[in-house]
């Protein structure tokens, strides 16, 4: 071995007449153990805690969520799934390895009217036959009574309830009840109220889960006026360990599925409105000229006069107008089977030309509008405007048309989210908590490591003369400068496998012993999964020794400076 | 026979308050190679301070320190540390022996901090030397466990494993009995004769001084005169 490990282990030994070196050293060494026994039991609590709050709510919902997103001013906002895109998305996860099922939902919230009360609660509207293929929540082992077939009865949909609904609201099996949705549907129509019955009530231990109504896909697009449509759609896979290798395909499929299903339109309404320019242009060369000649003799006021010269400005303009639109939509109509998002340039400068002229046209209306207004109706210059309006109404809805789809291609795309991706915040939160609490208990390592410095410290000056004897006998300054420092290894090394075995006991002893000293407080809450954390272990250790030799570096650097004649003098 | 340690011109100074001490104001020494010198003089004129900077152990302000042509005090830590553990040993009076190590463990240590050729061979000389110094059933006994002389002779066993080529001793029986101290001027006496071991011995006690084949005085921090061994006995200056 060599010398400067010997003297170190030999200085930190106990012995007989060294008390204060011994004890200090077996302080540091317990303070050490004590933040490493602390932070494996915490961080191996906390992660069966996070464990636990992942299982209840993975294996309650899907492994992965599709849904689509629409821009709303500058916010993007969650959009209706439409029935063709379910099919779609059905389509997408067959041809997808890894993907077993697919089933759509609506979710909101409902109105529960029980006599003269009233209540709101979470709605969610399920397939009883194809959502228990992606996830538990129709598990008949949660179910109290009744069952989760939403069989109607007549008039009377079928609700099954939580636990907590039916004991606030008073509610049992069979009992009748008033459903409404709380906002308006897609459709803009008026919430719908509809006559229903419990079908079935259940419970899944868990306050938010349980206050939740539960009724058919049928039922529930009834009162949210959603026609056939649903809000997102449900993914079960084989391995839900491997959703976020499938997320990103099955996103790219259901995508260039979207995109091949909507290029018919796409190149339809584009083809049109390529024509309905040329027929627009052709008939807005004319107008200007006609409409001046009926206007001189129409016997115009000067207001209308007014109108009539800012129209017949614009109709000048709009010719050109329309025939720059033209570019960019042959570009856009360039558009093959294997579109790629990434080129959609002329797409998007497509919906900024016909947006420009729509603008024109708009503007051109409402002039012909309001100057068909003030004239009678066997004016000639009336008749001419009507025509007018009809060449600017279809160049006006061509062009909305191509905004639409050109749009709709490029800025309303599917998305595909991991459950947890979903929620962010729920885990987001355990993340946090355990972070902040694993810092906060490293600590106890910190404070532990200044009671190293001091105990060195301590046997520097206490060492001071056998410092002296060894620098006589030619040890080199960086010598004793080891020795002090192999001294916070070996202390840190002690406090790290101390600590890593009392972390271990107390880790996987919890439950035991959290029921033992405080059963009372914690007889309501369920046993929690341990689950001790390698990376954790790792980072403790390394934190530990890293630590332990960092803070022995001040007083091996005191031992290394000390001259050997006047260390030997030392009393 | 050749000055293997020469100390030339060394001046050193202390801090004392706000001013400075001075301790050796221009000491010369030198000793040739198998010689037994020894240093006498008054208590605080500086003999210790001399020994301890030409070993290597302390820096002189001004002066040289030459070994083998190469001046000592200039060398950096490592070549001082180096030269410490392989030219020079040293015997001190309060024999500076490692507590917690046992008598072979202490002996032991040069070579080890060295890293002197094979352990087995290291630990065949550490056996040797303690032997040869009559501690050969002593070997694993604590230094709390043995008596002054003992300890003085582990002591001198460990100043001899690497083989210096000179013997600092510094008062080496300055803590003994007189009976304790005519035994360790024997012993250093012969292995002075036996291996020739060159020796630099500060000394009060003027029968080891008497047994050296050189006397020096210092006085005031420096060398005033030498002088052999029958004169060892009268302080400078006195007929």
């Amino acid at each position: 071995m060599r010398f400067e490990l010997s003297v170190c282990l030999r200085y930190l030994a106990p012995k007989r007449g060294r008390l204060f070196v011994s004890a200090s050293t077996l302080f540091s060494i317990l303070g050490l153990a004590v933040g490493v026994t602390t932070y494996i039991t915490v961080i191996a609590v906390m992660t069966g805690f996070r464990n636990q709050i992942t299982s209840a709510y993975t294996g309650y919902f899907s492994d992965l969520i599709a849904y689509k997103e629409k821009a709303e001013g500058d916010r993007r906002v969650f959009a209706v799934v439409k029935e063709r895109d379910v099919a779609l998305i059905e389509k997408a996860a067959k041809e997808v390895e890894g993907v077993e099922a697919v089933s759509p939902f609506i979710y909101g919230k409902v109105t529960v009217r029980v006599g003269s009360l009233v209540y709101t609660f979470d709605l969610r509207g399920v397939d009883p036959v194809r959502e228990p293929k992606v996830s538990t929540i129709l598990s008949e082992h949660k179910l109290i009574e009744g069952d989760f077939k939403f069989k109607r009865d007549g008039d009377y949909v079928a609700v099954v309830i939580g636990k907590p609904i039916a004991d606030k609201a008073g509610l049992r099996l069979n009992d009748e009840l008033i459903i409404a949705s709380t906002g308006a549907g897609s459709l803009g129509e008026q919430p719908t109220n509809l006559p229903a019955y419990v079908s079935g009530i259940f419970s899944y231990g868990n306050a938010e889960q349980d206050l939740s109504v539960y009724t058919s896909l049928e039922t529930a697009q009834v009162l949210q006026s959603l026609g056939g449509d649903v809000h997102r759609v449900s993914i079960k896979l084989g391995d839900p360990e491997r959703a976020d290798e499938i997320k990103p395909r099955l996103a790219a499929k259901i995508e260039a599925l979207r995109q091949r299903d909507l290029l018919g339109e796409y190149r339809t309404t584009l083809e049109g409105a390529l024509e309905t320019i040329e027929t627009s242009i052709a008939a807005l060369e004319k107008a200007p000229e006609a409409l001046r000649q009926k206007a001189s003799t129409a016997g115009l006021d000067d207001e209308q006069t007014g109108h009539v010269d800012a129209l017949v400005a614009l109709l000048e303009a709009l010719p050109n107008g329309l025939r720059e639109t033209k570019t960019p939509m042959a570009g856009a109509l360039g558009l093959n089977d294997t579109f790629d998002l990434n080129e959609r340039a002329p797409l998007e400068a497509t919906i900024v030309a016909v947006e420009g002229v729509r603008g024109q046209l708009q503007a051109a209306l409402s002039l012909v509008i309001g100057l068909e207004a003030t004239l009678d109706e066997a004016d000639p210059l009336r008749a001419e405007l009507t025509a007018l309006e009809d060449a600017l109404a279809d160049a006006d809805e061509a062009m909305r048309r191509t905004r639409w789809v050109c749009h709709d291609m490029v800025f309303e795309p599917f998305a595909v989210l991991t459950w947890s991706e979903l929620n962010p915040e729920l885990f987001s939160l355990v993340k946090q908590e355990r972070a902040i609490t694993g810092l906060f208990v490293a600590l106890i390592v910190v404070v532990a490591g200044f009671i190293i410095i001091s105990g060195l410290s301590m046997t520097v000056v206490q060492k001071k003369r056998e410092i002296g004897i060894l620098r006589a006998m030619g040890a080199r300054a960086s010598s004793v400068a080891t020795i002090f420092g192999l001294s916070g290894l070996v202390i840190g090394l002690l406090g790290s496998v101390l600590g890593t075995i009392g972390g271990l006991v107390l880790s996987y002893n919890f439950n035991a012993i959290r029921d033992e000293i405080m059963p009372q407080f914690f007889a309501p809450y369920p046993e929690i999964p341990i689950s001790v954390q390698l990376p954790a272990l790792i980072f403790i250790w390394c934190f530990t020794l890293g630590w332990s030799v960092l803070v022995s570096i001040v007083p091996a650097i005191s031992a290394a400076r000390l001259r050997p004649a006047e260390a030997l003098r030392w009393e | 026979m050749a000055d293997i340690l020469v100390g030339i011109d060394i001046v050193k100074t202390f801090p004392v308050g706000r001013g400075r001490l001075s301790v050796l104001k221009g000491a010369d020494l030198s000793v040739r190679e198998g010689e037994m010198l020894a240093v006498m003089g008054a208590s605080g004129v500086g003999k210790s301070t001399l020994l301890h900077i030409r070993g290597a152990l302390d820096r002189c302000d001004s002066g040289k320190v030459l070994f083998d042509g190469q001046d000592v005090a200039r060398l950096n830590d490592a070549a001082r540390s180096a030269f410490r553990n392989s030219a020079v040993g040293f015997v001190f009076q309060f024999y500076h022996l490692l507590a917690d190590f046992t008598a072979i463990e202490n002996v032991l240590f040069p070579a080890r901090i060295g890293r002197r050729g094979a352990k087995s061979s290291a630990q065949e000389r550490a056996y040797a030397l303690l032997d040869r110094v009559g501690l050969g059933e002593r070997l694993h006994h604590r230094v709390q466990q043995l008596s002054g002389g003992e300890q003085q002779r582990v002591a001198i066993a460990r100043a001899l494993m690497n083989e210096p080529r000179v013997l600092l001793a510094d008062e080496p029986t300055g803590n003994l009995d007189t009976a304790t101290s005519e035994e360790i001027h024997r012993m250093l006496k012969e292995l002075n004769r036996e291996r020739g071991q060159t020796m630099v011995i500060v000394t009060h006690d003027e029968g080891l001084a008497g047994i050296c084949d050189r006397v020096l005085h210092m006085v005031d921090g420096v060398i005033r005169d030498e002088g052999g061994p029958l004169d060892s006995a009268r302080p400078p200056g006195v007929a």
